[in-house]
């Protein structure tokens, strides 16, 4: 009989995306250097799933089970007010499927679009949420039935940045003491494998020259990315003569109103072919590496994993003060070392293209500040080191040793 | 003593649309004339008051609608017992509507009234607008044939929409007068406006575009080019979904300013917060319900945006400035020019846009209107 620990992991979805990817690898750690068995349970599916089977018995409950998302009684209840007799119908509907994992004395939450399980659960089991989330995201993740899970259903909360910290506190009565910041971690391995031919090949694709230089950004192009202000800062750089800048854009993007938008922004911005929306990429590390400048404009970005990924590549970051978790990343060492990026006031688009346009024209400097950027995320992000963190908080929490 | 003429002038709602807001200028600007015994209707519901059509003798159809039990027949699936009954209603609010005189239907979405108005003979005066150009879809065909069976005199805000309506509803051309949507431009003497170089109240409206707009942004950047200025955010348009605001409430947090954003309670608010604003932003790129230009307009509010606007030709120069889109930089510039601006120095450019934009003053349409239906009656 194995003398291991089944803990319950709780992912929202399966896709491959910051949160879920990052649950992934620290279940494999966990399950390669300590005595927790990793046992899963994903609300919605996605490519991950079968990598998180891999790792342990997964349950996938939107497939199973159909639940998030409600049946048309469940519906009604909802319009007519009903949402206590909504609830308790929809736990009919899903204790059944989750009752192999109800009785695991750990229940760990990734992310706040997981803690709705909570519901589902029962008490007597120890729940901890790893929060990735600043308000916003918050807001949108979690039914308006969820927020009392936070003060009153979980027991600890692990955040992503102390910004994070200071939002669960500040706006949701959590005590300062119930929260434990981890900062996220990246497979640093898996990018300082890839290709150092990236640079010259992403410039070869998009047909610009060997030394033209580039700023790039990255995430899904909506608001809270601030694609928007990546346009702006396209322009103003274009506004002060460097038509030799280009901008990359990697990721996702609405349909539309949203689509015909942005469109319109850009073709507005008049920057010709300066401006290049690539969509997803299969290796984004090529495209990291051909960037000289990453333009975070996040309004709002906790920790995002592609600060740490082109960071660890050695390209200095500039982004926007008051945004999230990066400005704790780029001024950590900033005392002893020098910054490991540039913080602009909040979305302050002039000074972000005056930020990134010093650092493109003095190579030295943008070098040096990649290069303590990427000794800090090997140093401080990589699981082997955020890894034991996490596990710490465990055992704290229940009084278990797991090691 | 001449016996005043009975005008009855409809709007076709209490919207935010340029009918509906310039008819209420009209309204006004008859009600004043000797010469008019005026009479309004109100057809249907809109989001703003109905006040603003009120000159003592509404008949406010959109009431009529909804009056009980035909409201709630129709809600709980008896439409047609219920709109029977609306009928009814509605016929019996228009009772006092005078049987002869004119009847002005600020748009064609204004035509239904016809149905219901008591027997006569009026002169009808069709008044077609962009909303009718673009209606999506467009007007029915019976619609039209009824609109052209009655109408007397056709009037159209631009030569845009007089050839649209010589081709698309197959009238005379010649038959078809431009008459532009009148505007009270009485107040709208920035001479004798005073504003307090050290507070700068700006309105502000449209939180639509990416969910948010450029309002942060400008606001960052008028405190840096002024440092001392206190500014106000007024916002000028009624409130949606407080979801729309919610991007934008973020990003005055973030900024330190989310405390100066004054929000409007109900649709009346809005009307009279343009007495105590300095500049009104449009930092959308275009809009379709410039309502807010309009009011501007009419109080001498000067108006920036960008260059993208629909608006840009009556703006730019005569009653506010535009500066090319996403230009955020200019914006601010502009907004402290006018601020700051002695009216008096208008250029030779500026003069000549004002005077285009007197055509639209209601005291040169309105006596144009009153002798145009006089000489067609």
């Amino acid at each position: 009989m194995s003398d291991r620990t089944p803990v319950l992991f709780v992912s929202h979805e399966g896709t491959l995306t910051g949160a879920p990817m990052m649950l992934l690898h620290f279940v494999r750690w966990l399950r390669d250097n300590s005595q927790v068995e990793p046992r899963m349970v994903l609300l919605r599916g996605g490519p991950l799933a079968e990598r998180f089977a891999e790792v342990g018995p997964t349950l996938v409950l939107g497939e199973d089970v159909g639940w998030p998302g409600s049946t048309s009684a469940e519906d009604r209840l909802e319009e007519q007010g009903r949402h206590a007799e909504a609830q308790e119908a929809r736990s009919r509907r899903v204790r059944p499927t989750l009752a192999e994992v109800a009785d695991l004395p750990i229940a760990y939450v990734n992310s706040a679009a997981s803690l709705r399980i909570l519901h589902h659960l029962p008490r007597a089991q120890t729940a901890i949420a790893h929060v990735h989330e600043l308000e916003s995201a918050l807001q949108w993740a979690m039914l308006p039935e969820d927020h009392s899970l936070l003060a009153r259903r979980v027991d600890h909360f692990v955040a992503a940045a102390d910004c994070v910290a200071d939002n669960l506190v500040e706006r949701h009565g959590v005590a300062r003491t119930d929260v434990t910041r981890v900062y996220e971690f990246i497979d640093t391995g898996r990018a300082l494998s890839s290709s150092p031919d990236g640079r010259e090949a992403v410039r070869s694709q998009l047909g610009l020259a060997p030394d033209a230089a580039v700023i790039g950004g990255c995430g899904f192009a909506d608001w809270r990315k601030g694609i928007d202000l990546f346009v702006q800062l396209a322009r103003h750089v274009a506004l002060l003569g460097r038509d030799d800048v280009h901008f990359v854009w990697l990721g996702g993007r609405a349909g539309g109103t949203e689509h015909e938008q942005l469109d319109f922004d850009i073709a507005q911005a008049g920057l010709g072919d300066r401006f290049h929306m690539v969509g997803l990429q299969d290796n984004p590390f090529d495209w990291y590496r051909a960037f000289d400048v990453f333009a975070l404009t996040s309004r709002e970005d906790p920790y995002p994993l592609v600060g740490l990924e082109t960071s660890v590549l050695g390209v200095p970051m500039v982004c926007f003060d008051r945004s999230g978790g990066m400005t704790e990343f780029v001024t950590r060492h900033a005392e002893e070392n020098g910054s490991a990026g540039v913080i602009v006031p909040y979305i302050d688009v002039e000074a972000m293209a005056d930020a990134a346009i010093r650092l493109i024209d003095d190579p030295a400097e943008r070098a040096a500040m990649g290069a303590r950027a990427s000794r800090t995320v090997v140093a401080e992000h990589e699981v082997e080191v955020v890894g034991p963190q996490l596990l710490r908080v465990i055992e704290n929490v229940t009084g278990l040793r797991l090691r | 003593m001449t016996t005043p003429a009975p005008w009855t002038v409809v709007s076709h709602t209490a919207d935010d649309s340029v009918p509906a807001v310039t008819v209420a200028h009209l309204m006004a600007w008859l009600d004043r004339d000797p010469r008019v015994d005026l009479h309004t209707v109100l057809w249907s519901r809109g989001h703003n008051s109905p006040q603003r059509y009120d000159f003592g003798r509404l008949a406010n159809v959109a009431e009529a609608h909804d009056v009980f039990p035909a409201g709630l027949l129709r809600r709980v699936g008896l439409s047609r017992v219920g709109g029977v009954l609306a009928g009814r209603a509605v016929r019996r609010t228009l009772r006092s509507v005078p049987a002869e005189g004119v009847l002005y239907l600020s748009s064609a979405f204004a035509a239904p009234v016809l149905r219901y108005l008591p027997a006569g003979e009026r002169t009808v005066v069709t008044h077609l607008h962009g909303i009718d150009r673009e209606a999506v879809p467009p007007l029915s065909q019976e619609r039209v044939d009824q609109i052209r069976a009655v109408t007397d005199v056709w009037l159209a805000v631009d030569e845009k929409t007089r050839a649209w309506a010589a081709k698309a509803w197959e009238i005379d051309p010649d038959a078809i007068v431009v008459v532009p949507e009148p505007v009270d431009l009485s107040g709208a003497n920035r001479a004798g406006r005073s504003p307090d170089p050290t507070r700068l109240r700006l309105g502000i409206r449209g939180a639509a575009w990416f969910r948010t707009d450029h309002t942060a942004r400008l606001v960052q950047r008028l405190q840096r080019v002024r440092p001392a200025l206190s500014i106000e955010l007024v916002w000028a348009e009624v409130i949606g979904s407080p979801d729309h605001l919610a991007p934008l409430l973020h990003d005055l947090e973030r900024l330190g300013v989310s405390a100066n954003l004054q929000l409007p309670r109900t649709s009346d608010e809005v009307v009279e917060a343009m007495d105590d604003i300095d500049v009104l932003v449009m930092t959308t790129p275009d809009d379709d319900s410039p309502w807010s230009v309009h009011e501007a307009l009419s109080r001498g509010v000067p108006v920036v945006g960008f260059s993208t606007h629909g608006l840009a030709s009556t703006i730019d120069g005569a009653f506010g400035m535009v500066v090319p889109y996403l230009d955020v930089v200019g914006l601010a510039d502009a907004v402290i020019a006018l601020h700051e601006q002695d009216d008096s120095a208008a250029s030779p450019d500026v003069v000549r846009r004002r005077e285009e934009l007197r055509s639209r003053d209601v005291d040169v349409v309105g006596p144009r209107l009153l002798a145009l239906v006089e000489d067609l009656r």
